[in-house]
């Protein structure tokens, strides 16, 4: 009888899944939506700053050597929200990321497959990752968490490196055009 | 009577979208569904001619045609599957490689559950074949779906009816499949009218959708446009590696 509940439960999805999907998928303005986005990846400031200040250990050691108790939680609280917000953007700008890279990739027939579930394999071992800094330093605070922050930053430059390699490899004219452009500007 | 009405409703909603893909020239657009669609139109009438004038080759009839058909969607899903990906070579790509490893994989143990079958009669052997392998479409249409959501590539509304339409079908057919065989005799009743009632919702999704020709949106034609998005990909990628580095040299300490 369960296994007879567990074959309807997968085949009801099955129909929920079909339903959503063509429920969500809007036609028109996509691909407009796709490269105003993707755009905006390559504009936006350097997060250098902000993650310096929140993971710097000097304020924290300042805050806790010359304030109270009271006022040090609430200086935790909120560097801890500021770090929450933090990686939410590395999330966001690494999905992004991917999006990107599957749109300029769909129509390419070099594309390797091999090297796409490596690449889908590291973006979710990255989500991974994020959402294990998400928990600690949601439950131990920013400045407990440093080393797992560097893991993660480390595995997500790999997915960018592989993600790099593949766009190199999609189209030599278009790698010397980037090359020309890059070029253009420095100049 | 509620048989016949089902029949007769079905049949004309099939006849109506075989005329309007004629006027309309979907016919050629989608060439393997409508061949489908032609075969359970042909299908139906000769069932319901063996049905009421040689009732007892009924059962072997019903099952013979019901193979072919599950035989035959197999085809829908090439449809889907071309149709869906022809302006994405490189999804395609993809697609090609993980259908596949599907295919293989889920036929494979469809085949190893029909081998390990103990107990043999046409109907029950026929009816846990036609399953399994409504099973395996449902997995390869799944996939598609995915690759569909994943690449984001845009679907037309014929398509977007065809593969919500089929899918309902494959999905109502496994589940009024394994209710068959798991209730068995006392099952009929009901049986009599499931598979009827999950088709005819069927035709009313492809009546509606596929009542005139509405294409998937193509890729923009003009080269500047894809060219520059690959080319701001790239230049994307480069400066993010860049930024990530800056980040990393922020971070550690």
């Amino acid at each position: 009888m369960s296994h007879l509940i567990v074959f309807l439960a997968i085949a009801v999805l099955f129909v929920i899944v079909l339903l959503v999907w063509a429920l969500r998928t809007e036609i028109s303005g996509a691909s407009k939506g796709a490269v105003a986005k993707g755009s905006n990846i390559a504009e936006r400031p350097p997060l250098r700053a902000l993650a310096e200040r929140i993971f710097a250990a000097r304020d924290w050691e300042f805050v806790s050597a010359q304030t109270e108790p009271a006022i040090q939680r609430t200086f935790l609280q909120e560097r801890r929200n500021v770090a929450l917000s933090w990686l939410r953007q590395i999330r966001k700008q690494a999905a992004e990321l991917m999006g990107f890279h599957r749109r300029a990739v769909r129509g390419n027939i070099e594309l390797k497959p091999g090297m796409e579930m490596r690449l889908v394999a590291n973006y979710l071992a990255f989500l991974f990752l994020c959402g294990i800094l998400h928990v600690l330093i949601r439950l131990r605070g920013p400045f407990q968490t440093r080393k797992m922050a560097d893991y993660a930053i480390g595995v997500s430059d790999r997915l960018r490196a592989l993600s790099g390699q593949l766009l190199a490899g999609a189209d030599p004219v278009l790698l010397s055009r980037v090359n020309a452009a890059r070029t253009d500007k420095s100049s | 009577m509620l048989a016949e009405l089902l029949w007769g409703t079905g049949t004309t909603l099939e006849g109506l979208l075989l005329a309007r893909s004629v006027k309309g020239r979907i016919f050629t657009a989608y060439p393997i569904f409508y061949v489908y669609l032609a075969y359970i139109f042909l299908e139906s009438f000769v069932g319901f001619y063996v049905y009421l004038f040689q009732a007892a080759h009924y059962v072997n009839f019903y099952w013979c045609a019901q193979f072919l058909s599950v035989a035959l969607g197999y085809g829908v899903i090439l449809e889907i599957f071309r149709q869906a990906l022809r302006h994405y070579p490189g999804a395609a790509r993809m697609a090609r490689s993980v259908l596949v490893i599907i295919f293989c994989l889920a036929f494979s143990k469809v085949l190893f559950g029909a081998l390990s079958s103990s107990v043999w009669s046409l109907a029950r052997t026929t009816a846990e074949l036609e399953r399994s392998l409504r099973v395996v479409q449902g997995a390869l249409l799944v996939t598609i779906v995915g690759l569909l959501a994943y690449y984001a590539i845009p679907v037309g509304r014929n398509l977007k009816g065809m593969i919500v339409g089929y899918g309902f079908f494959i999905g109502a057919s496994a589940v009024s499949l394994t209710l068959r065989l798991h209730f068995g005799d006392s099952f009929q009743p009901v049986w009599q009218y499931l598979p009827a009632a999950t088709y005819y919702v069927t035709l009313i999704i492809w009546c509606s959708t596929l009542w005139s020709y509405r294409p998937s949106p193509l890729p923009k034609p003009e080269v500047g446009i894809e060219r520059d998005y690959e080319l701001l990909a790239a230049h994307t990628t480069r400066l993010l590696t860049q930024v990530r580095a800056s980040l990393l040299r922020a971070v550690r300490p």
